[in-house]
């Protein structure tokens, strides 16, 4: 699509009336602190805020101190673990309810679409208590809920154990933001003109074979896109271990991930004083780990997806 | 090859009923065309025929069997989309080997054998002059070239029926013609029976054995293009057929014979009689007289007479028309001979012959003509 | 085929209609219980709230012990405010970059565009710093302009493609007519985006009203905390109170229910509009 209008080649004032306000605003709040933030992991401070250069010192004590590394593992491992769940469980759980609503004369497609996507709507933190709640072994909603499909035992402690605390966080997660997923890939699947599923009737398929061998090949490039924004908003998903579980992300620090680590290493716990040049450091390597992410879905698969004219 | 038989099919959308109960016999090998205007149904009425839609009442029968409750693929019909339709990702090949690759066997597989599906692709791609461009992907075509794969996706299936869904709307005047041509021998070369939807009443008389006026969700009128021509059974069909259209006079009823009424015009209060048969007209019925505007002429050697002013000439070179002064309506519109030498502002005399001339009812229906030198027969094309 | 005729949409809706179940009845049983007493939640907690065991006691709690109408207020505020900025701003840009060619453009619709993949959060620690240097430290304006900030990058993206979109004659006719550019951007671009303007709201206002981190680092006081940090607060300090904390959590979601109800056409037209692909 041409963007540039041939119209004049010169600055003049009032395209800097316009852009400068925006551009004045981004930079100041968003490029210059981060650009700020990468150059203060490679500075000390002492408790006084004298600030000295150290090189590359701190990302040196991070992945090579057996304490920090250790946590830094951790919380990355944990981190990946709730993208793989959020990428094969609430993307294709999306994909299915969007290709359901789409199917052609759908009744009530719209009601279902406006509840589904109702808990997305809802702050993380609200939605963090209320599955906390309805898992507490104190309350025994979950007990009773679990025996209606037989299960006589109860619920476990779900948020509780070492083992099941982040798969049950990450489900929590999942089971909010499915609409995401859902909303873009349906919007998609709307894009794909009817008469190429007709068509696709005529030659014989059936709407399930006209799913995945004429609309999913169509919206490819969506998916592509929603992998690319779960990986990101993944490091985002500090608020929700931040209200269930605290910063320390218990049970022994198996919830921990990216966002609440970055969040202890800056403001500190319990007998750790909080650093800000380390807290930097963290973010640092979090921006590294995304950008990773960003230029493999950039340079990588978006070029190789062909986007159809429809 | 299959005959098509619809009976008494309705069509509703909830409580709304678009189609009315349609009755059209279609033979093997005829070329039909359903024509209308705009959301009058026909293209509902083809998707019924395709199976995209459920029929609500009615039955369809193809080849003798009862078709309503099965897939399009089942009833063995191909269809060519206004649209084209043609899958943006896959190559011309694929787009028309699709089809064969859909077997019951399986979901992704199944079908006819490769060796089969390339021998048809290649042979339709053959036909339609597309053996160059197989490999391309359909962004890359011209809007001729897509419709021909898309022509080509219906050849290679080798229906028993092709459904056209207005194939030429999409490209420009000139490819129109062309393409016209094309379809109509396409049509010789396979024998096969063809529904094909348009709005263009040209393309309607052109291509079509028979032609199907859709209006309202009821079948206006079905016979032959010179039928339609000549003998439209009602006003509506009268004024879609020819072009430019059928010029209309208002007139009552002043006398009622044996063979013919007395019309007093409200036009220029003169009376005709015209050799119709009555029906249950009677005196001081609102009735309609038409006249096609190349069924008239300058003069006054023929029976039915007209007098007018002329408001605006058109010369065309082989033809000239002119725009006669209706008060409030339309202008009445007169197809002259080219030499014509009326101007914008003359009085002329104008006549036509009666058998001609069509009247219909205060309900839009025509009277049947009782002229003796019947000179508009339709000449019977299909045996 | 007739088989699948019958069992398929019923099949279809058998499923929506469970998932549909599942997203909502927690949202449910939360609401319910906040209107019953301590004895009715943990008695029976599925049922409906009956003559004996409906209660009010949480909501009174809450009103009492919080100020849950200050945090309403500045959540409000906040997101209006930001809201404001962004559209405008946004707008502004997008216009700009859309429509005039200068030297750089591409590169400074690349740099705007930048934002949009890389969460401001991550520089977290300068801008506390910064913020602190400005003494803007516990104050909402200090949140307007990092939510400014982040909704941004998506508003002009979004926004820009929209107005590439607008023919040419409108803005040509105007000109020839010797109207300003400034007047063409207010009277006639500004109209005209409405649409898209709405959809950037609806992704705007969301991730600002929900957000939990920003109030935290840079605004925790209780005079300028959010919806969001009132209730994380609150519930952090009675969480042994059952009534108290299902009736704050009510209190917290009703409003943005109905809210949703009420936009929720909107909302969805916005979202499936396909400005984002």
């Amino acid at each position: 699509m041409a963007l540039k209008n041939q119209r004049g080649s010169f600055f003049r004032t009032h395209v800097l009336v316009f852009l400068l306000p925006a551009a004045l605003i981004y930079t100041l709040f968003m490029i210059i602190p981060l650009i700020d933030t990468v150059r203060y992991s490679f500075y000390d401070e002492t408790a006084e805020g004298i600030t000295s250069f150290v090189g590359w010192d701190n990302y040196v004590l991070i992945l090579t101190d057996e304490r920090w590394w250790t946590d830094f593992r951790n919380a990355l491992e944990n981190n990946f673990i709730f993208f793989i769940i959020h990428m094969f469980v609430q993307n294709p759980i999306g994909l299915l309810l969007a290709a359901l609503l789409s199917l052609p004369r759908l009744k009530m497609a719209n009601s279902y679409r406006t509840l589904i996507f109702m808990p997305t709507m809802l702050s993380v933190v609200i939605i963090g208590f209320i599955w906390k709640l309805i898992l507490s072994p104190l309350w025994g909603v979950g007990d009773t809920l679990v025996g209606f499909v037989g299960m006589t035992d109860g619920l476990p402690a779900l948020l509780g154990e070492e083992s099941t605390a982040l798969i049950t966080l990450s489900f929590i997660s999942v089971w909010q933001f499915v609409g995401i997923p859902m909303m873009l890939i349906y919007a998609a699947l709307l894009n794909v003109p009817d008469d190429l599923v007709d068509a696709a009737i005529v030659d014989g398929a059936n709407q399930w074979t006209a799913f995945w061998r004429i609309k999913l090949p169509l919206i490819l490039p969506t998916i592509a896109m929603v992998s690319v924004l779960t990986f990101v908003a993944n490091f985002n998903a500090f608020d929700l271990i931040y209200a269930v579980k605290g910063a320390l992300a218990g049970p022994n620090f198996e919830t921990d991930i990216m966002g609440t680590m970055f969040y202890r290493t800056f403001f500190g716990y319990q007998l750790q004083p909080g650093s800000a040049t380390l807290g930097a450091t963290v973010a640092s390597l979090m921006f590294l780990v995304i950008l990773c992410g960003v230029m493999l879905y950039l340079f990588v698969i978006q070029r190789r997806l062909q986007r159809y004219q429809l | 090859m299959a005959d098509i038989k619809l009976s008494g099919i309705k069509k509703s959308y909830g409580k709304a009923e678009v189609l009315h109960g349609i009755d059209i016999d279609i033979k093997d090998g005829e070329f039909v065309v359903f024509v209308g205007p705009s959301g009058c149904g026909k293209s509902t009425l083809l998707r019924l025929i395709a199976g995209l839609e459920t029929i609500t009442d009615g039955k369809l029968e193809i080849a003798g069997e009862t078709v309503n409750d099965m897939t399009p693929s089942q009833r063995k019909i191909a269809m060519v989309f206004q649209s084209y339709a043609l899958y943006p990702h896959m190559t011309v090949y694929k787009n028309m080997a699709f089809g064969l690759t859909l077997g019951k066997k399986g979901l992704f597989g199944g079908g006819e054998n490769k060796k089969l599906i390339d021998e048809k692709v290649r042979k339709a791609a053959k036909s339609l002059k597309l053996e160059d461009y197989l490999h391309r992907y359909p962004r890359e075509l011209s809007g001729g070239q897509r419709q021909r794969v898309a022509i080509g996706r219906a050849i290679v299936r080798d229906p028993n029926v092709f459904l056209f869904d207005e194939p030429l709307s999409n490209l420009d005047a000139a490819l129109r013609v062309n393409t016209r041509l094309e379809i109509a021998k396409l049509h010789q070369d396979l024998e096969a029976t063809i529904i094909y939807v348009t709005h263009d009443q040209v393309e309607a008389m052109t291509l079509a054995d028979k032609i199907v006026v859709v209006n309202g969700g009821h079948v206006a009128q079905c016979g032959s293009p010179l039928e339609l021509y000549h003998h439209p059974a009602n006003k509506f069909v009268a004024g879609f057929i020819g072009s430019p259209s059928m010029n209309f006079l208002e007139g009552t009823v002043t006398a009622v014979h044996a063979g013919s009424l007395d019309v007093l015009l409200d036009y220029d209060n003169s009376t005709a009689s015209i050799p119709v048969h009555p029906d249950e007209a009677k005196l001081g019925d609102k009735v309609t007289i038409g006249i096609r505007p190349e069924h008239m002429k300058e003069g006054n050697d023929q029976d039915f007479k007209l007098s007018a002013k002329v408001n605006v000439v058109e010369r065309l070179g082989e033809a000239s028309y002119l725009y006669l002064e209706n008060g409030e309506n339309d202008p009445l519109c007169v197809k002259t001979d080219g030499h014509s030498t009326t101007k914008a502002g003359d009085k002329v005399e104008l006549c036509a012959d009666f058998s001609a001339v069509h009247v219909f009812n205060a309900e839009g229906n025509a009277l049947a003509r009782t002229t003796s030198d019947e000179k508009y027969i339709a000449p019977k094309l299909s045996a | 085929m007739k088989l699948s005729k019958r069992v398929g949409p019923l099949g279809v809706h058998a499923v929506l209609m469970c998932y549909t179940l599942i997203a909502l009845f927690p949202i449910y049983l939360v609401i319910m219980n906040s209107f019953k007493s301590k004895k009715g939640i943990f008695r029976d907690p599925l049922a409906f709230p009956t003559g004996t065991t409906f209660d009010l006691v949480g909501f009174e709690k809450v009103i009492a012990r919080s100020s849950f109408d200050i945090y309403f207020t500045n959540s409000i505020s906040v997101t209006v405010i930001s809201l404001v900025f962004v559209l405008l701003l946004g707008a502004m840009a997008a216009w700009a970059l859309a429509e005039y060619d200068f030297p750089g453009s591409n590169m400074m619709a690349l740099y705007l565009a930048i934002g949009i993949m890389i969460p401001i959060r991550l520089g977290s620690v300068s801008l506390l710093k910064m913020i602190v240097g400005m003494g803007l430290v516990n104050t909402l304006t200090a949140l307007v302009l990092v939510y400014t900030a982040q909704g941004l990058p998506l508003a002009i993206f979004i926004l820009r493609e929209f107005i590439a979109q607008i023919p040419n004659d409108l803005k040509e006719a105007a000109r020839c007519d010797g109207v300003s550019e400034y007047r063409i951007f207010w009277s006639i671009i500004l109209p005209l985006i409405r649409p898209a303007l709405a959809t950037v709201a609806v992704f705007t206002m969301i991730p600002i009203w929900n957000d939990l981190w920003f109030p935290l680092i840079l605004a925790p006081s209780q005079e300028t905390a959010t919806v969001t940090l009132g209730i994380q607060q609150f519930i952090g300090q009675y969480v042994t109170d059952w009534n108290a904390v299902l009736a704050s959590l009510t209190l917290a979601i009703v409003p943005i229910l109905i809210l949703y109800v009420i936009f929720s056409r909107q909302l969805i037209r916005g979202l499936t509009s396909g400005a984002v692909k």
